[in-house]
């Protein structure tokens, strides 16, 4: 990224295979469409290369970029005057499978789940999602999701552990797999209830 | 419900058992394809090399560095010439010291402040807490409007000024900021990729307080209202100008 910064392009060939898929993802997660993660992700690759002088030698990139693509997010967002977007998780094949092995069904529940967590996901205001996406989906600490974000850790960690209320709930209601880790139950010190 | 700042405590791991939608990341490695995510490529990387911008838009390192050594010198450039085509006042020989420090030296320094703080990358490259950016956007305006306040008259016959005159001062003092902040325009395009709005204000604020301190150097008068009003004036509209004018062009 150093070296893309001081003007080599041919360094962004490996800035984009390496950034590229994980800020599609990112996209994906955040919309829910892929059309639309597509069409972000050129927006943000467009900023990259037009922000790249401003990269911090040494630094991290994928928190970066992935502020960069929350931006781009963003802006799309409101010029869509935050229409509400359509979850690809509703368009799969919902015909029940005839289910003929224990790995079948199991693959069955897991898909179904899935869709599950992508709809709750999207149903969700944006805020918690982007939180939760950066920390669980993208491997982000809590503290560097707090720099991407703009705000603090322990607003990252309430948005996320909201997020992920809202999502327990869903899959408990599909008979999901989600159970909490034994004996590390989340407490609020601060008595703020969620 | 709000997000409270008051330490709520959890363990992340709890996230763990919620299944990734999109499958297993296969992390970052550069044998990762597009394919492999479910989503084809929608450009291959030679066409998106050829689509990207040239000329004006292609800012490395050094263009940014040459950029900003430009929009400072030129600046100095400015408020140096409006200076000396001004004058300084023709009483600062009976003006306190005291004074001096307060509506020129402290200005100017707490503007060169400003503009630094609003450069600091940061940890990440996505600047300083946002908590400390808010905080010096909102308290260094402010600051100059406190200071101006509380300053007495430099000595007893000095000329007060009226709203005409405070007006006009506050035209002059807006004039010697544009130009600065059209330079800080160039010099800082595309360079704030988080938080662009409370350092832009910072950047708008600290040109402020720069040509605060120029104003003082200028004009005579001392009334309490004239400097609070019509120099922190200047200052206050230019952090805001910094802030919803200067961060669209800033922000990345």
């Amino acid at each position: 990224m150093s070296q893309y910064a001081d003007g080599d392009d041919r360094a962004f060939a490996v800035v984009f295979e390496i950034l590229g898929p994980r800020l599609l993802r990112f996209l994906r997660r955040l919309s829910g469409s892929d059309a639309l993660a597509q069409d972000l992700l050129q927006d943000t690759l467009l900023r990259i290369h037009q922000a790249r002088g401003s990269f911090r030698p040494g630094a991290s990139v994928l928190p970066w970029a992935f502020a960069i693509a929350r931006n781009v997010f963003l802006d799309s967002a409101r010029a869509r005057k935050r229409s509400p977007i359509k979850s690809h998780a509703d368009d799969a094949d919902t015909s029940p499978e005839p289910v003929v092995s224990a790995e079948a069904e199991s693959h069955v529940l897991a898909r179904e789940a899935a869709r599950v967590v992508e709809r709750a996901l999207m149903a969700m205001s944006s805020v918690r999602r982007e939180a939760f996406v950066l920390v669980r989906f993208e491997g982000l600490s809590i503290v560097d999701a707090a720099e991407v974000l703009g705000t603090t850790p322990n607003a990252v960690k309430l948005r996320a552990f909201q997020a992920y209320e809202v999502i327990r709930e869903e899959l408990a209601r599909l008979g999901g797999t989600a159970r909490p880790l034994a004996g590390s139950a989340a407490r609020a010190s601060s008595g703020s209830a969620p | 419900m709000s997000d409270s700042d008051s330490d709520f405590d959890f363990d992340p791991r709890l996230l763990e058992s919620i299944p990734d939608p999109l499958g297993p990341r296969a992390g970052s490695s550069a044998s990762m394809r597009f394919e492999q995510i479910g989503a084809e490529l929608p450009v291959g990387i030679q066409p998106a090399l050829q689509a990207l911008p040239t000329g004006s838009a292609r800012r490395t390192r050094t263009e940014l560095q040459r950029a900003r050594w430009i929009a400072v010198c030129g600046s100095l450039l400015w408020l140096g010439m409006q200076l000396g085509l001004s004058g300084i006042r023709g009483d600062m020989s009976r003006v306190p010291w005291g004074y001096t420090l307060a509506l020129v030296g402290l200005p100017c320094v707490a503007g060169i402040g400003c503009i630094a703080v609003a450069l600091a990358p940061g940890r990440l490259g996505l600047g300083l807490r946002t908590g400390l950016l808010m905080m010096l956007a909102l308290l260094c305006p402010a600051g100059f409007l406190l200071v101006g306040g509380l300053q007495p008259l430099p000595y007893p016959e000095v000329p007060l000024g009226n709203f005409q005159f405070g007006l006009l001062c506050f035209n002059v003092a807006m004039g010697w900021t544009l130009l600065p902040l059209v330079l800080a325009a160039y010099a800082l395009k595309n360079s704030f990729v988080g938080r662009a709005g409370y350092r832009s204000a910072l950047v708008g604020g600290g040109i402020g307080l720069i040509v605060a301190s120029a104003s003082a150097l200028r004009c005579p008068l001392s009334a309490v209202s004239h400097v609070v009003f019509s120099h922190g004036g200047a200052v206050i509209a230019s952090a805001l100008l910094g802030a919803y004018a200067l961060s669209r062009v800033t922000r990345v």
